[in-house]
């Protein structure tokens, strides 16, 4: 059954925001998706992930720093000052992301493990959205002198209920520019390349950059596949098999750029 | 003409006439072009000379009265002269990649610097577009990406490894807040320290260890990132510099090609397309900017400017060498400027904004400067010079130049010079830079003297006809028939102040042709005829006159006393001639001597209080010789003299009066009368033989007018040096006056022709003797004087007799 405009409008999109990853860049991708959106409700989480606490506490674990590669003391109370550092920053950058798009927002803070947390928020959210945490030690390549950076969006396609809300997703996130919209087409069980590519004709306006199949179940070669497409922001569509802990822990370890996982409306 | 001294001149005397039948044309119409100023040859000569010779300081200084037409026979004759030459380079300044600080000044065949600066902006306008699309293309973005994963991917390989075997040992890596550390882990999840405490000490003590070597390690392996990272940033830019050189060699190659016959030009798109290489970024687009927000210029305009080409001397529609002439010879104006342009509260400037002088303009032709102007403007004169000497055209601003200027500044590369400067100026400044300044001689080598009069001579006035009859075409007046030219002819003599001459003010000439034009008009007549020219003089005369005529009228109304008839002891009428602007006019004067016993001082009033100038008292100091040498050589003089211009408050200076104060103090002496129907003048010397004045013209005329308005009784006239006559060219009223027997001019040579004339009684020869005939004035003066000394001495005499 074909579902009104309405029902296709998220209601909630919710941000990871932890202590490792880089919130404003995550937030500046989510920038076009919430001006597509201004009905909708921004959740920020921040993370405070429990390994790390534990780590602190911990006498003898050494922070090795990413500035100075220098190897310092890694305490609780050093620990807490910095957390609560990051924590205000975050807030303020998603206020100043409010208050931009005009959305309404909130925030809380949880303590707990990072796969856990996620799978809890994709159950409450639309769209849950969150930058893995990577070894980011030192800045690859800086943007091309005075170029605008390009919006490169990958999306993950299996079947064409969760499809459709990810294809839209992308494309909001791409400014409505199907040039900037990759796909990595998987289909699913009981599901043909053909629909996903009626379906793709029906959502894009235009073809998109690129369309390359994709095997969900080896994740090392989701993995390469989404380096090859550069993509600067990682659609997926939260079905139970994507949001299994083996797949989130792909996500936030493997992939180089922030994720958007994207439940289907349907379910 | 004959004149016999002391006799009367004939009319004919008074004033050289031209005949109009002797003007071998009917008007000036028939005449052929004269571009020329007539009488000028020794100029002329000077300034073909100057511009045929091809070396450096032999500049020429135009010296001349004002209005003896040097600008226009200047201009004549450099633009003529300027014609045949070849056509100088155009010279434009651009970026100097190696030091923007000193703009490149880039030489170019006559005619191509526009061409050029539009063949670089069309590429620079090309490589805006160009570049940007090779670096936005597929293929250099995916290289582009592909370097920098090749990066990521030993980065993180790295990363693994370590990873790898940290959970081998157990051991979970996880991100801190700034960082990265080594966790001991169970089951995937970080031990919490109260598992890690319950944990054998021998398996604690190992994850001690093993923590602590990973740590090391990794740490050993985040070193080397940085050496990658900066492989990788330069592998990057050598493809961005592979792509920007590909993206503007084929747009600067087409220009290398249409300009490799110009070295120059060449290297300079060679270094501009090297440093468009270096500097691609400036050709991306700018993508934090907003469009018409405050801030300095965009990018595409920086680029713009940096590449273009300011074109200093454009010579497209050059024919021949140029000839500039600079009405405003300011420093900037000569030798250029450095504009600066306010950013942001701060004073900048560019390449672009050097703006050429005159000397960039005129460089291989011709500059022509007025010499006053010149200096009256602050350091024109050294920076003249300074190019001069130097052989080049440093720009810089005057600020620069005295060393006060405090905001950034360019020192443009100096432009070789070879200009030929003419200078326009008074005589006085010549001989004032001659005087006064070492490097003139040296840069001004040449001087065109210009004549102030010249030989009235038949040819003379045919040529003078032609450069009027020139002027007359070009500004469309009427011509000038026979009649007009003679009284033409006169009235330039008369302004010569000669009856042989004829003045070079060319200007007065043709002023004269314009307003006898006005009248030509007022009367309807197809030609300008005596009689306009006539009226255009009395005009002139009746509109400069006012003050001569008020002081005629105190004369008349004998406010200021003038006798014009009768006779008085040791009184005359000396005669002074008053310039006010354009107007001069004679004055007749009343000059009182006075003497009486005394040991030889002769008082010149005048210099006694400081109305007197040096030369009226040298006058003065002469009559004290000619009286010793002339009646006492054997006696000390033994007088007390003194001489006054009477109702004068003004300074008086010449010795013109000196032959009046002479007869004054004679009549004094001799106690014989002056004639006061006459007046004198005239210099004198130690023997008494009266020599030449000047503006005799003016003397005689303005005796005669207050004559004429006091009745002429035909008594009256005025004595003049007899090397004066050839000066007349008195006006026609006084000729007539003369024709009638009513007023005379009388020649003198010697002061005893005057006193003759004056007293009107023989002056008296010396005898073998050394004595004069008794009767005689100079016996009775003679006398006088031996009175006085015996006098003198029996004065001495008698206050000696006191003393003893």
């Amino acid at each position: 059954m074909k579902k009104t405009e309405a029902e296709h409008r998220p209601r909630r999109i919710a941000v990871i925001l932890g202590p490792g990853s880089a919130s404003r860049y995550l937030l500046d991708r989510l920038r076009p998706l919430l001006a597509a959106n201004p009905d909708t409700e921004l959740q920020g989480v921040f993370l405070e992930e429990a390994g790390v606490q534990h780590a602190a506490e911990l006498p003898f674990v050494k922070e090795l720093c990413r500035v100075t590669f220098t190897v310092r003391e890694f305490t609780n109370v050093q620990f807490e000052r910095s957390l609560a550092l990051r924590m205000r920053s975050a807030r303020q950058a998603l206020a100043v992301l409010a208050g931009h798009t005009g959305v309404k927002h909130h925030f809380r803070n949880v303590r707990g493990s990072a796969v856990g947390l996620l799978q809890e928020t994709i159950r409450d959210s639309d769209i849950t959205a969150f930058e893995p945490a990577r070894p980011r030690m030192v800045p690859t390549l800086k943007p091309l002198a005075n170029a605008r950076p390009e919006t490169r969006v990958s999306v993950l396609l299996t079947d064409p209920d969760s499809a459709f809300d990810s294809l839209r997703v992308a494309l909001q996130l791409a400014e409505s520019e199907p040039r900037c919209v990759s796909i990595l087409m998987s289909p699913g069980k009981g599901c043909d390349a053909k629909d996903l590519r009626t379906l793709l004709r029906e959502v894009l306006p235009t073809a998109p950059a690129k369309v390359r199949p994709v095997a969900t179940d080896d994740l090392a070669a989701l993995a390469a596949a989404l380096r090859e497409q550069w993509a600067s922001v990682f659609v997926v569509p939260a079905t139970a098999a994507l949001t299994e802990p083996r797949v989130l822990q792909f996500l936030l370890a493997q992939v180089r750029c922030p994720v958007c996982l994207v439940r289907s409306w349907a379910s | 003409m004959q004149a016999t001294p002391g006799q009367a001149l004939n009319p004919a005397a008074l004033c050289q006439r031209s005949d109009p039948a002797d003007i071998p044309f009917e008007s000036t119409a028939e005449l052929e072009d004269l571009t020329e100023i007539p009488g000028q040859e020794r100029a002329l000569e000077a300034l073909h000379f100057a511009t045929g010779i091809r070396v450096n300081g032999h500049n020429v200084y135009v010296l001349g009265r004002s209005g003896s037409g040097r600008h226009e026979f200047v201009r004549h004759f450099l633009t003529q002269a300027a014609k045949d030459r070849e056509v100088p380079c155009d010279w434009c300044y651009v970026f100097n990649f190696d030091e923007p600080r000193r703009p490149h000044a880039l030489p170019l065949p006559a005619g191509v610097a526009k061409e050029f600066a539009a063949d670089l902006a069309r590429v620079i306008a090309d490589a805006q577009t160009g570049i940007p699309a090779a670096f936005e293309s597929e293929d250099f973005q995916s290289q582009r990406e592909s370097i920098a994963e090749e990066f990521r991917e030993a980065q993180e390989s790295a990363f693994r490894e370590v990873e790898e075997e940290a959970r081998k040992q157990d051991v979970g890596v996880i991100q801190t807040p700034t960082g990265v550390a080594f966790v001991p882990v169970r089951e995937g999840e970080a031990m919490s320290p109260e598992e890690f405490k319950k944990l054998p000490k021998e398996e604690r003590e190992k994850f001690h260890d093993d923590i602590g070597r990973l740590t090391k390690r990794l740490q050993n392996v985040l070193r080397t990132m940085p050496r990658m990272a900066s492989e990788m940033r330069h592998k990057v830019q050598e493809l961005e510099r592979e792509v920007a050189a590909l993206a503007s060699a084929s747009l600067v190659e087409e220009l290398k090609q249409k300009y490799a016959n110009l070295p120059a030009v060449a290297e300079h798109l060679q270094r501009m397309q090297q440093d468009m290489v270096d500097n691609v970024a400036l050709f991306l687009p700018d993508a934090g900017s907003e469009p018409g927000a405050p801030g300095p210029r965009d990018s595409g305009e920086s680029v713009a400017l940096r590449y273009s080409v300011n074109v200093l001397v454009d010579r497209q529609s050059q024919q021949g060498a140029p000839v500039e002439f600079l009405d405003k010879p300011s420093f900037p104006e000569l030798v250029g400027r450095i504009e600066h342009e306010s950013e942001f509260g701060s004073l900048v400037t560019r390449f672009d904004l050097v703006r050429p002088g005159a000397l960039h303009r005129a460089n291989g032709g011709f500059l022509v400067v007025d010499a006053e102007r010149l200096l009256a403007y602050p350091r024109a004169w050294d920076g003249l010079k300074r190019a001069l000497k130097g052989g080049e055209i440093r720009t810089r601003s005057l600020a620069d130049d005295v060393g006060v200027l405090s905001t950034v500044t360019l020192e443009p590369e100096p432009i070789p010079l070879s200009v030929k400067v003419v200078l326009i100026g008074e005589r006085r400044y010549y001989y004032l830079l001659e005087e006064y300044d070492p490097e003139f001689s040296e840069l001004f080598k040449v001087q065109a003297d210009f004549e102030d009069e010249m030989v009235r001579s038949r040819g003379n006035v045919e040529l003078l006809a032609r450069w009027l009859a020139t002027t007359i075409r070009r500004e469309g007046l009427k011509h000038l028939n026979r009649g007009g030219i003679a009284r033409l002819v006169e009235a330039v003599a008369r302004k010569a102040g000669d009856s042989e001459r004829l003045s070079a003010d060319i200007h007065y000439a043709i002023d004269l042709v314009r307003e006898a034009h006005y009248w030509a008009r007022q009367h309807g007549a197809e030609l300008i005829g005596e009689g306009e020219v006539q009226l255009a003089i009395d005009a002139r005369v009746r509109r400069g006159s006012r003050v001569r005529d008020r002081m005629q009228e105190e004369l008349i109304r004998e406010t200021l006393l003038v006798e014009t008839s009768g006779k008085r002891v040791g009184q005359i009428n000396g005669l002074a001639v008053m310039q006010l602007g354009g107007m001069a006019f004679g004055r007749p004067q009343r000059i009182t001597a006075s003497v009486a016993l005394g040991s030889g001082e002769l008082i010149d009033i005048e210099r006694e209080v400081k109305l007197g100038g040096p030369l009226h008292s040298k006058g003065v100091l002469i009559l004290g010789g000619y009286l010793r040498s002339r009646y006492v050589v054997d006696r000390p003089l033994s007088l007390s003299a003194s001489l006054v211009f009477e109702q004068s408050y003004g300074g008086v200076d010449g010795d013109s009066a000196s032959a009046a104060e002479l007869c004054t103090l004679v009549s004094a002496l001799a106690e014989t009368p002056l004639s006061q129907s006459m007046a004198i003048t005239g210099s004198v010397d130690q023997h008494g033989r009266i020599q030449a004045i000047g503006g005799v013209n003016e003397k005689i005329e303005g005796f005669f007018d207050i004559c004429r308005k006091r009745g002429l009784s035909g008594e009256q006239g005025v004595l003049i040096p007899l090397a004066n006559v050839k000066h007349l060219m008195l006006r026609r009223d006084v000729v007539e006056a003369v024709e009638d027997e009513m007023f005379n001019v009388w020649p003198v040579e010697h002061v005893d022709q005057a006193l003759e004339r004056l007293c009107g009684r023989p002056a008296g020869q010396r005898d073998g003797e050394g004595g004069f005939p008794k009767g005689s004035i100079n016996r009775l003066a003679r006398d006088r004087l031996a009175e006085l000394a015996g006098h003198r001495q029996s004065f001495s005499r008698g206050k000696d007799r006191e003393e003893d």
